[in-house]
């Protein structure tokens, strides 16, 4: 039994369904991410747990206590904004404090949270300062740390890091993750960015159109993924339909390419499926001389990533992606026509096209 | 680079003139009040203070000027405790209710004064003519009428302090709305609060239409007996003028000073709870 449980949530406004048959169980140490594009329903189902908005249908259990219909403010839940939603009247310590204030906790047991929160979230320096005095990383640790200042049953975080610069988030991504482990409290965290999915969450819920689309470890989710969803979502793969024109081999026709694969996942001869492989598995020129699979095509596009550059081709009709160490794409430019081998083993059928 | 050396110059001439157009009227009346003789030349002959004299020796002057400032104020406290109220609602709890809500605040913009005088009056002496003619009627009349002020003043404030994001960080910290309200909206409502106090207070205390006719001489204010003394003596009545005018100052300084400390007080108060 998870420490927190959610059966059948769903989620109306007006015509539009938000979040339907939503089922996810989370323990209590356990950090599970939300992941999917705009409007797939994330935050909708966090607001949901938070109390904020009320579920047309399901139930919401924290620690065995159905809070489905309780008020946010007696759920002792503990929330993070991607706005930080900081109260501007009151200084860091006020802000941390607020809570407990609330719950008339007595002045030196909120001074002692207040300095052991500021510990934990780097803030001591800052206690006495306004919002407006911070900046976009610390206004965000003094959201963390208010949120936690209440001994939250869960935490919940709502893209807490959208809002800031490209090493900051990396720099709190992995501060929310040693806090999250050092307090032990579950939590769920919304995003839509995969990079922080994968970095921080112990398992990774893929949405889709208000569903749950798939629910994994970050690992499986990234190297294995089961829907054409995720693996479009995840990664840089290659994401081909096709059909299924031998077992033995396990083989697929892609447009006018034969694909021999790592297995078919139960698809009879005959069957229209989807084969993914993922981009850094595509091999270039005398590399992938040896794979099962060969593709010629002709380079459209090079955009280099540091150690890695990700080339774009266009083959018999079809557009593959390729990530390769970048020395290797440096040998090659946009025009030119290149061999591609791929192995079996990166072929994975994943189900019906 | 001609036009960036001339910006200072345009600008200067904008506030000179933005200066004198506004404030003219003013140096005029106060001139005219303290002049001696002041009938063929540019500026006044003498001075004298004997109009605020002759003001001050006037028996209803000292009540006119209380009934004005307890009416102006009374009329603050209602429109100040009505749109709080009203708008954190609308911006928490029924956003799809702002537009209408701005809509209906207009309504007294678009009415007569007089109009909107003589409705009430019809209206309560059919429903309840008791309250005819009585303070009380002025004092809702007023209130009714000044709600626009209030109202976009403190619209804008909520919506820059996105207030129902504030609302719901205090429900997920245990708070009830009451408590945030308190703690976390109101303090950060002081400019809102400061501009659009000032709009209904020194609108309120120099209304003349609606006290005319709902209250007329019955509990005559300010602006009602200064009407009554235009015929009589002009420089006593631009002494009357003066004077409302420094209350009414006065008193927004005043409405502004409180609001901009309301932020201050409120917070150590959250502090100190225990």
């Amino acid at each position: 039994m998870g420490y927190i449980e959610i059966e059948r949530l769903e989620k109306r406004f007006g015509p539009v369904v938000a979040v339907r048959d939503f089922d996810l169980e989370v323990a209590r140490d356990e950090l599970v991410a939300l992941l999917g594009p705009s409007g797939c329903g994330k935050s909708t189902t966090l607001r949901m747990i938070a109390g904020l908005d009320l579920p047309d249908g399901g139930r919401i259990r924290l620690d065995g206590q159905d809070v489905t219909h309780t008020p946010p403010h007696r759920r002792r839940v503990g929330m993070v904004f991607q706005e930080y939603a900081l109260f501007p009247n009151m200084t860091v310590a006020e802000n941390i404090q607020f809570g407990p204030m609330i719950a008339g906790t007595p002045a030196p047991e909120r001074a002692r949270r207040v300095a052991e929160l500021a510990e934990l979230t780097a803030l001591p320096e800052t206690l006495h300062r306004y919002p407006h005095q911070l900046s976009g990383g610390q206004r965000q640790r003094v959201a963390l740390a208010r949120a936690l200042a209440i001994r939250p049953r869960v935490l919940l975080l709502d893209e807490p890091l959208s809002a800031l610069d490209a090493p900051i988030r990396q720099a709190l991504r992995a501060e929310i993750r040693r806090i999250q482990q050092q307090v032990r409290i579950a939590t769920i965290y919304v995003t839509h960015d995969q990079e922080e999915a994968l970095a921080l969450a112990d398992r990774v819920v893929v949405m889709e159109a208000g569903r749950i689309c798939e629910v994994g470890m970050p690992a499986e989710i990234y190297h294995r993924p089961r829907s054409a969803f995720t693996a479009a979502f995840i990664g840089s793969n290659n994401l081909l339909e096709g059909v299924v024109v031998s077992g033995q081999p396990p083989t697929v026709r892609c447009g006018g390419q034969l694909l021999r694969c790592v297995s078919l996942d139960g698809a009879a001869d005959g069957a229209r499926v989807m084969v993914v492989i993922p981009a850094e598995s595509v091999q270039l020129g005398a590399a992938g001389a040896g794979a099962a699979n060969r593709v010629t095509g002709v380079i459209t596009l090079k955009t280099f990533h540091g150690p890695l550059t990700r080339i774009e081709l266009a083959a018999d009709g079809q557009r593959w992606l390729a990530l390769l160490p970048s020395p290797v794409a440096a040998a090659c430019a946009v025009g030119e026509t290149v061999s591609l081998g791929i192995p079996a083993e990166a072929c994975r059928v994943i189900g019906r096209a | 680079m001609r036009g960036l050396r001339l910006a200072p110059v345009l600008g200067g001439a904008l506030w000179a003139g933005f200066v004198v157009y506004s404030t003219l009227p003013l140096v005029a009346t106060t001139l005219f009040s303290l002049s001696r003789r002041w009938v063929d030349t540019a500026l006044p002959e003498g001075f004298s203070v004997e109009s605020y004299r002759a003001m001050v020796q006037e028996a209803p002057f000292l009540p006119s000027l209380g009934r004005s400032t307890a009416l102006a104020g009374g009329t603050l406290v209602i429109v100040a405790t009505l749109c709080i109220l009203l708008l954190t609602w609308v911006h928490i709890r029924a956003p799809r209710l702002g537009p209408p809500a701005e809509v209906i605040s207009l309504i007294p913009f678009a009415l007569p004064w007089v109009v909107v005088a003589l409705s009430l009056v019809r209206f309560y002496g059919v429903l309840y003519p008791r309250i005819l003619n009585t303070p009380l009627l002025l004092l809702l009349a007023h209130g009714a009428v000044s709600i626009p002020f209030m109202y976009w003043a403190l619209d804008n404030n909520l919506r820059a302090i996105n207030a129902r994001l504030l609302y719901e960080a205090g429900a997920t910290l245990g708070a009830r709305w009451d408590q945030t309200l308190r703690y976390a909206l109101l303090p950060n409502l002081g400019p809102g609060l400061a501009t659009g106090g000032m709009l209904v207070f020194a609108n309120s205390f120099g209304e003349y239409a609606l006290s005319r006719l709902i209250v007329g001489a019955g509990w005559a204010t300010l602006p009602v007996w200064q009407a009554s003394l235009i015929n009589r003596d002009a420089r006593v009545t631009s002494a009357i003028t003066v004077v409302g005018i420094a209350v009414a100052v006065t008193a927004s300084l005043a409405i502004t000073v409180w609001a901009s400390r309301l932020r201050g007080e409120v917070a150590p108060a959250a502090g100190r709870q225990g």
